[in-house]
């Protein structure tokens, strides 16, 4: 017989120090250097999520930081486990919000291009008070439709022009982020997770639509 | 007894009395996993002047924590001040075991109940102490 509620507390780190240090390091190199995948290994999730959007919770998010999950990221729950929100609470302690301004760290999926109006900019005295928001490609309703979006980015950490592919993502996240540069310095950060892959896009980023025929 | 003050109690406990229930009882104890083994770590300890003003951060002090699972579900959490792996772990079990019936009636009997006692008497006579040391003013009243 197994254990109940096991497969929720098999989802943690085994190494702590060294693994979170790890991925913070990757997070650090991923804004530096933004949009260019980077793997982070993989982990035990406790629910369908991708796995490096796991690690980056367990990596960032405590006591101080509050979390808020988009309607269509609690739809994905995996009605055969335990929901998200649990297993968050359980390992990191963040508050869960019900209000999407008041998160510093919102879960996205790839559906949710229209929710980012609702999250917290930062304030002219404060552009750090704003939402890092953590959007897993592989899922959503675009996720599995074969969709793809081609930017072309530029700006600090880019030294020419650099086209990204982000598969799972419409156009509508296109206008969504370009809004978003124009905010700048205040405006959200994007941390894409696809498995065991991120890829950081932050404010400072200027987007381009590419025009591809390819694909 | 509240799971809160029954927690307070062991938490405060001498480690050694901890320790010799756990291992009294180590061939009746139902099948438990460690899934947050032992670690020591630094918490936030947060403050209010008076008990009412803002939070302030008052400072940091050393837990160790642990965390355990029964197979039947319950989850065991033990935290306490100080650097000490293994009763950390005991509480974890303590508490996990509180929330089943049967042990609970056990721990009630076996050590919560001295240890509110002493707790209590320990209280007591702190607080006939400070009554010695009592100052009574006395005001007079100014006659017009």
């Amino acid at each position: 017989m197994a254990f109940a509620a096991e497969g929720l507390y098999q989802s943690g780190f085994e190494n702590p120090v060294e693994q979170s240090q790890q991925c913070y390091r990757y997070l650090l190199e991923g804004f530096s250097r933004p949009g260019r995948w980077a793997s982070l290994g993989a982990i035990n999730t406790p629910t369908s999520i991708s796995s490096s959007l796991w690690t980056i919770l367990l990596t960032l998010c405590d006591v101080e930081t509050p979390v808020w999950l988009s309607p269509a990221m609690i739809a994905a729950d995996d009605p055969e486990r335990h929901p998200l929100t649990t297993a968050i609470k359980f390992y990191t302690a963040s508050p869960i919000v019900e209000i999407a301004s008041q998160a510093q760290f919102a879960l996205l999926t790839s559906a949710d291009a229209d929710l980012l109006k609702g999250l917290a900019i930062g304030t002219p005295e404060y552009p750090d008070r704003s939402a890092t928001c953590l959007v897993d490609l592989s899922l959503g309703t675009a996720a599995n439709t074969g969709a793809m979006l081609h930017l072309a980015c530029s700006g600090p950490g880019f030294a020419d022009i650099r086209t990204v592919s982000l598969p799972g993502l419409s156009s509508a996240w296109l206008p969504a982020m370009q809004e978003n540069r124009q905010l700048f310095p205040l405006g959200l950060d994007f941390i894409f997770c696809r498995q065991e892959e991120f890829l950081v896009i932050p404010r400072s980023t200027s987007l381009e639509a590419v025009k591809c025929t390819s694909q | 007894m509240q799971r809160t003050q029954a927690l307070s109690l062991l938490a405060r406990a001498e480690p050694a009395l901890l320790q010799r229930f756990v291992d009294r009882h180590q061939q009746q104890v139902p099948e438990y996993r460690i899934v947050q083994p032992a670690e020591i770590g630094l918490m936030m300890v947060r403050g209010r002047i008076g008990g009412c003003g803002q939070p302030f951060n008052f400072g940091e002090v050393t837990v160790s924590r642990c965390t355990v699972l029964m197979r039947t579900g319950e989850l065991g959490r033990g935290v306490r001040l100080g650097r000490n792996k293994p009763v950390a772990f005991h509480l974890a079990l303590l508490d996990a075991l509180l929330q089943i019936d049967f042990w609970q009636r056990l721990i009630y009997s076996q050590l919560l109940q001295a240890l509110q006692e002493s707790h209590d008497a320990e209280r007591q006579q702190a607080s006939r102490k400070a009554d010695e040391t009592r100052v009574e003013f006395m005001t007079m009243v100014r006659g017009e």
